[in-house]
């Protein structure tokens, strides 16, 4: 991938979520930069839940087949 | 351009479109139906308590009351007597209660005729006996500012997921179609000629063995163009020499050149070998290309390889004679027939026989034929020059010979091995080397040996 595809996605990704934690903040009583960034994290924490779960799984899977491979 | 990769992004966004869009509609429906609940409630509630403060008020706090209420919200009020004539009204004064029976509770929507707006509105009894009833209408559209900013809220949630979705599919398309892309380039390039090119290989997985097997094909495909390139420059190079020969010898003859009969003699003899040579050369590159086109007419029959071997030794053993060389054979009597061309068999034995002789200084040749495990094994081994490992790979191709110039003096055409490959493998065997340089070299043929029912 080229950087300027990369700066794409990223641009894309980084609207994404500041538009779904200005969502989030949108209501009063949850103003300010500590509920801002709290939030951020907490919708980043769940976006990198399938992320790291897909990882995770695909870890797995490849260490059963080396270990099915070294037994053959 | 690169289709597949707006195919493929296209594909998830409209995946991810499919998901998104019914999940907002829902979404937005179920807040808009709590939105209505909550206005009914509150127009109900406002209508009792309306009721209940009308019942201990006089005439003018109605007025008041109704004055404040079309000024200050967008809600409306009627107020109507017992004979249901309204007494005071906000402004719709086309509405008339759907029940006679007045002094009961009542809600329900209207659709206001001048402006078209819709309403929700809640009547309720007042136990007052100059007013019978209170209306309280809402706009149905209306709603609070915080549940405006609700609404907001999930559009402006609904975009961010939107776009979120819309990065990572780039991302993952681009990963995906990455590679495909690399190889439809490769495979341009490799149609073009170019088949230096190779495609990084990055993933196990279906797309990575497609690049390997890739690569293979482009190297193969090298291998090939480069060996017919150089098989045609040794073709030509090879009939040039006894060519150059016969032109130079028969030229004198014709002019008289030579000096008298005996050197005569001598270059009929030459332009002879050499028109023979040539004779073979074209007699075995024909042959050899028959064999690799899998015609190549065979007389298969059961046949013992110890008998073979034995004649050809005996045709050879007379060009060993002349050098210091001895031959040895061990030979087993009783071993398994095998398949093959009895023709073709001693053919194979002359030629490595022939090599053996003619790359031995002195010393012995061995021949070799024994029995092992179902398969009939032929060795000939020599004490001769040897051949370095590193062309080892290379002696069973067509013209490959180890020194050029000085196969050139032993005659050789560098047909011999490669015809003798050929041969074997169209018989079912093998062939295998092992050589040792400057100490020997062994040829070893090996034939499974013929099942019951072999013809
Ligand atoms: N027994 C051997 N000892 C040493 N080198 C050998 C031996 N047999 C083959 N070679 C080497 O392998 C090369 C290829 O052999 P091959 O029989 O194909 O060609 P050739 O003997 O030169 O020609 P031809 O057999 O067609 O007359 C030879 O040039 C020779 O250098
Ligand atoms: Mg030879």
């Amino acid at each position: 991938m080229k950087r300027v595809e990369w700066v794409i996605a990223s641009i894309f990704i980084a609207l994404g979520l500041h538009c779904l934690v200005m969502a989030g903040t949108l209501l009063p009583g949850t103003v300010g930069d500590p509920a801002y960034f709290s939030l951020l994290l907490r919708v980043c924490f769940w976006m990198g839940i399938p992320i790291l779960g897909g990882f995770v799984i695909y870890m797995i899977i490849m260490s059963i087949k080396k270990r099915k491979g070294k037994v053959l | 351009m690169n289709t597949i990769f707006y195919k493929l992004g296209g594909a998830i966004t409209i995946l991810f479109l499919v998901v998104l869009l019914p999940l907002g509609f829902v979404m937005l429906e179920i807040f808009n139906n709590y939105n209505h609940t909550h206005l009914k409630e509150e127009t109900e509630e406002m209508a009792s308590q309306y009721a209940i403060m009308l019942s201990a008020a006089d005439r003018l706090d109605v007025d008041l009351l109704v004055d404040s209420m079309s000024t200050e919200t967008v809600r409306e009020i009627i107020v109507f007597d017992q004979t249901e004539t309204i007494i005071e009204s906000s402004g719709m004064e086309s509405f008339s209660p759907r029940k006679k029976s007045s002094g009961t509770e009542e809600i329900g929507s209207y659709i206001d005729p001048k402006t078209n707006q819709h309403y929700f509105y809640a009547g309720k009894p007042v136990l007052d006996n100059a007013i019978a009833s209170i209306y309280v209408f809402s706009p149905s559209n209306m709603m609070s500012s915080s549940a405006v900013r609700v609404q907001n809220a999930l559009w402006l949630s609904g975009l961010g997921s939107l776009l979120l979705a819309l990065g990572f599919t780039f991302i993952f398309s681009k990963k995906l179609t990455n590679p495909l892309q690399m190889m439809e380039k490769t495979a341009k390039k490799l149609a073009r000629g170019d088949l230096n090119t190779k495609v990084p290989v990055t993933t196990r997985d279906e797309l990575g063995s497609l690049a390997r097997s890739m690569n293979e094909l482009a190297r193969e495909l090298k291998r090939y163009r480069d060996n017919r390139r150089e098989f045609f420059s040794n073709v030509s190079h090879e009939f040039r020499t006894p060519l150059s020969y016969i032109q130079g010898y028969s030229h004198a003859l014709k002019n008289g050149l030579q000096q008298n009969e005996d050197q005569r003699q001598q270059f009929i003899h030459i332009i002879h070998d050499e028109a023979n040579r040539m004779n073979r050369l074209i007699e075995d590159l024909f042959e050899l290309s028959r064999m690799e086109e899998e015609r190549f007419p065979l007389e298969l029959e059961l046949v013992h390889l110890g008998h073979i071997a034995q004649k050809a030794v005996e045709k050879v053993r007379p060009s060993a004679g002349d050098k210091e060389i001895t031959l040895v054979t061990e030979i087993e009597e009783d071993i398994p027939d095998i398949v093959g061309d009895s023709f073709r068999l001693e053919q194979i034995f002359m030629n490595l026989l022939q090599n053996a002789v003619r790359y031995t200084e002195h010393g012995c040749v061995r021949v070799k034929v024994l029995a092992e495990d179902g398969k009939v094994i032929g060795t000939v081994s020599d004490t001769g020059l040897g051949i370095a490992s590193e062309e080892i790979p290379h002696i069973f191709e067509r013209f490959y010979r180890i020194e050029k110039s000085r196969a050139r003096d032993f005659g050789g055409t560098g047909l011999g091995l490669a015809i003798v490959k050929q041969l074997t493998e169209l018989q079912y065997g093998t062939i295998d080397v092992e050589s040792c340089d400057g100490k020997g070299t062994t040829f070893t043929l090996c034939f499974p040996e013929a099942r019951e029912g072999d013809e």
